[in-house]
């Protein structure tokens, strides 16, 4: 009397045989690409539990039938194991890897088939139960998981659709044909956006921004700011390139040095936003000063007559940091000049702020087509209006890496986007270059910075990231790496005149200390302060040294120094050439320790 | 490096450079095709040991990429352009990778003007003769 019974297990076996891994190859693409993040690791999860509930319910419904087949006392067949494990992706890839298009669209279209095939497979398997006796749950669990991927394949095709009209250039080696890349913020927020977490609010705080209003972008940058998300670089950048492009005007139009200093988005589209927000501030400043100086005059006594300094004195602050603003202006403008010029790139102005203490953040070149990016983050006493040192100090490296490697593309920056401790703020807490205060919060905004890099850089453009931190600077640096472990970060790290990095061992960088690059001048007081963290000039540390010659704290960028070519070389990647001060004599160091004798 | 306080004028500093990069690569065989680096005539300001402010001091730089040379012979070169340099008198500083067949090397004159010579990705030479730092005779301003 098993017969009816038999003639149903064959018949879901083979229902099994042929939907039970309708998941399968869908299931192990998300498993390998959930390292994007964003949206992809808990699409992926997701998934991968569907999977693991079609085959639970095939393998739940021989088991049942076999069970009845047994109490009619005939031998029933043995249920087969069809459940297996997929193991998630989680290793990092290098900072500029892309997520292969065609390997999305095989997803899609996998999740498409199962959409088609499961539903119908789930009916079946229903009527089966049904005949047998068995519960229908397994049916309807079937037949769930292909609604499922017929609904996310609909949704990943229309955000792919998206994508590719308002990102053509993503496509540009072929119109989708194979080898081109999405970037993995990309892929995480914008093609899994619907799953990315957004336990900040950006997600919700970008999707009222698309409408027109521009504070809601502030309160992103706030977000940015205080690096709450190491993820927020790629949904703004997924966000933006998703958006129409009248929106985007639109929001460039209304707050443009907002738009301009967001990380993600395009380096071309920051610098238009910012020049554009360059000119506006500067002729505001020039207006509002102007104001001021009225104001100043109306005041002046007429001759011979004294007047309390009470309200002058406030007058006269006010306008001197008007001019101190007008200063940064011209600053950058300055630095804006060095580009397009005797063989160097465009500059582009990636972030301008002459509030506060002021941003400033030039590229000498594009990063996001750069093979070569170098970001240098200076130190105590830096600011915009005297900072034509500092985008020097990126022009000569741009000078160096062309020098070295002619045929590559670079970018070299300068970010002047903290608040880099001042003299006069030596006993104000947090901002004292006696502690790491400054370096703490200025890292945040260079993890964040960085992760701008990542996002917005083309994916199919083979790069290595170089930072270089300079005194203080290289405490900023070394902070922001340790927000970003993993080399997230960067390929390469190299510090010169440093005090210190706040972390004890150059494997605390979250890089390969074969990574970590360290250089002092001799006569440079400051590489041997050794404030924060352990000394990391002492071989304990573990970081690689380049010879420096003598030149104080600041000679490290002369065109023909060699701190300056061995820099060159960890930036174009020639490692080899980068060359190491010889090992100590430690018998004539012995012999110079020992007392003089006397006459 | 940043020397300071050297008494050139921008054509003096142009001119001995360019006269120390004829000295230095005489009779190189086969002879190298100079191309220009056009960052060598770009403003070159001294950024002093302390601070990013400019000083309003500068250098001359002439950089060039060294063409047509045999990939596996940049060696035997660099040992031409340092016999050169140490013939005119001058001092060898550094010399680096040679028996690797990418050398490096520093130099420097008794007044003040700097040479380097590295091997570039593409298996060239780069040399470099550089000024020290002078006022101009239109100085560019400090930044405020």
């Amino acid at each position: 009397m098993a017969a009816p019974l038999l003639a149903a297990y064959r018949t879901v076996a083979e229902l099994a045989e042929t939907h039970a891994s309708a998941l399968d190859k869908a299931a192990q693409s998300m498993a390998a690409s959930a390292w994007v993040g964003g949206g992809a690791p808990r699409f992926g999860e997701e998934l991968i539990e569907r999977r693991r509930r079609l085959q639970a319910a095939f393998e739940q419904t021989l088991t049942e039938i076999a069970d009845l087949i047994a109490k009619r006392g005939e031998t029933p067949p043995r249920p087969p194991r069809l459940s297996s494990t997929i193991e998630v992706a989680t290793a990092t890839r290098a900072a500029f890897a892309g997520m292969d298009v065609e390997a999305m669209e095989r997803l899609t279209a996998e999740l498409d088939r199962a959409g088609h095939t499961l539903p119908e497979a789930g009916s079946r398997l229903n009527a089966e139960c049904s005949a047998a006796c068995v519960a229908a749950t397994a049916g309807r669990t079937v037949g769930e998981a292909g609604t499922w991927a017929a609904t996310q394949a609909g949704e990943l095709r229309k955000r792919m659709e998206v994508i590719k009209q308002t990102g053509p250039d993503l496509f540009a080696s072929g119109g989708g044909d194979m080898g081109a890349d999405l970037a993995t913020g990309l892929v995480g927020y914008g093609l899994f956006g619907a799953f990315a977490p957004d336990a900040n609010g950006a997600g919700t705080l970008l999707a009222q921004a698309r409408t027109g209003d521009p504070k809601t972008l502030g309160k992103v940058l706030e977000l940015q700011r205080q690096d709450k998300d190491a993820g927020l670089a790629g949904r703004v950048g997924a966000w933006w390139r998703m958006l129409d492009p009248a929106a985007r005007q639109r929001l460039i139009d209304k707050a443009p040095g907002v738009v301009g200093s967001l990380n993600g988005l395009p380096s071309a589209t920051r610098d238009s936003a910012n020049r554009a927000f360059l000119s506006l501030e500067e002729k505001r400043l020039r207006e509002e000063r102007a104001e001021l100086l009225k104001k100043q005059d109306a005041l002046r006594p007429p001759p011979g007559r004294f007047m309390g300094v009470g309200g002058k004195t406030a007058l006269g602050t006010k306008i001197a940091e008007y001019s101190t603003m007008l200063a940064r202006v011209e600053a950058v403008k300055a630095a804006r000049a060095d580009g397009g010029r005797n063989g160097r790139p465009p500059a582009l102005l990636l972030a301008f702020d002459a509030t506060g203490q002021g941003r400033a953040v030039v590229s000498y070149g594009d990063p996001d087509t750069a093979n070569h990016v170098t970001t240098y983050v200076p130190g105590f006493t830096t600011t915009i209006e005297g900072g034509g040192g500092d985008f020097k100090r990126a022009l000569t490296t741009w000078d160096q890496a062309y020098r070295l490697s002619p045929g590559k593309r670079t970018a070299s920056i300068a970010w002047l986007g903290y608040d880099a401790p001042q003299m006069g703020q030596v006993f104000t807490p947090g901002h004292t270059v006696a502690f790491k205060g400054a370096a703490e919060s200025g890292a945040k905004e260079l993890a964040s910075f960085v992760d701008g890099l990542r996002a917005s850089h083309a994916p199919d453009v083979p790069a290595n990231l170089t930072m270089v931190g300079h005194s203080y600077g290289s405490l900023t640096t070394g902070q922001a790496a340790v927000r970003r472990p993993f080399g997230k970060l960067a390929d390469d790290l190299v510090f010169v005149g440093s005090p210190g990095l706040g972390v004890d061992h150059a494997r605390d960088l979250g890089v390969d200390p074969a990574h970590v690059w360290i250089g002092g001048a001799p006569d440079d007081f400051v590489a041997q302060i050794g404030a924060f963290g352990e000394d990391p000039y002492a071989p304990k540390f573990g970081a690689r040294h380049f010879t420096v010659e003598p030149g104080g704290h600041s000679a490290y960028w002369d065109d023909r120094s060699e701190s300056l070519r061995n820099i060159g070389s960890v930036v174009v990647g020639e490692y080899e050439s980068v060359k190491i001060p010889p090992a100590p004599d430690l018998a004539l160091m012995k012999y110079l320790q020992q007392p003089v004798p006397s006459e | 490096m940043t020397d300071g306080g050297s008494k050139l004028t921008e054509a003096q500093a142009t001119a001995r450079v360019e006269e120390l990069i004829r000295q230095v690569v005489s009779g190189i065989t086969p002879k190298p095709r100079m191309e220009l680096i056009p960052t060598s005539l770009a403003e070159h300001p001294c950024i002093p040991n302390e601070g990013s402010a400019l000083t309003g001091e500068i250098y001359v730089v002439r950089s060039y990429h060294l063409k047509d040379l045999p990939k596996d012979g940049l060696s035997a070169v660099a040992e031409k352009i340092r016999g050169n340099w140490e013939s005119a008198g001058h001092k060898i500083t550094m010399t680096y990778r040679f028996d690797e067949g990418e050398p490096r090397l520093s130099g420097e004159t008794s007044d003040g003007f700097g040479l380097a010579l590295d091997s570039t990705v593409e298996k060239e030479l780069a040399l470099l003769v550089q000024s020290p730092c002078f006022r101009p005779s239109t100085s560019p301003s400090a930044t405020p």
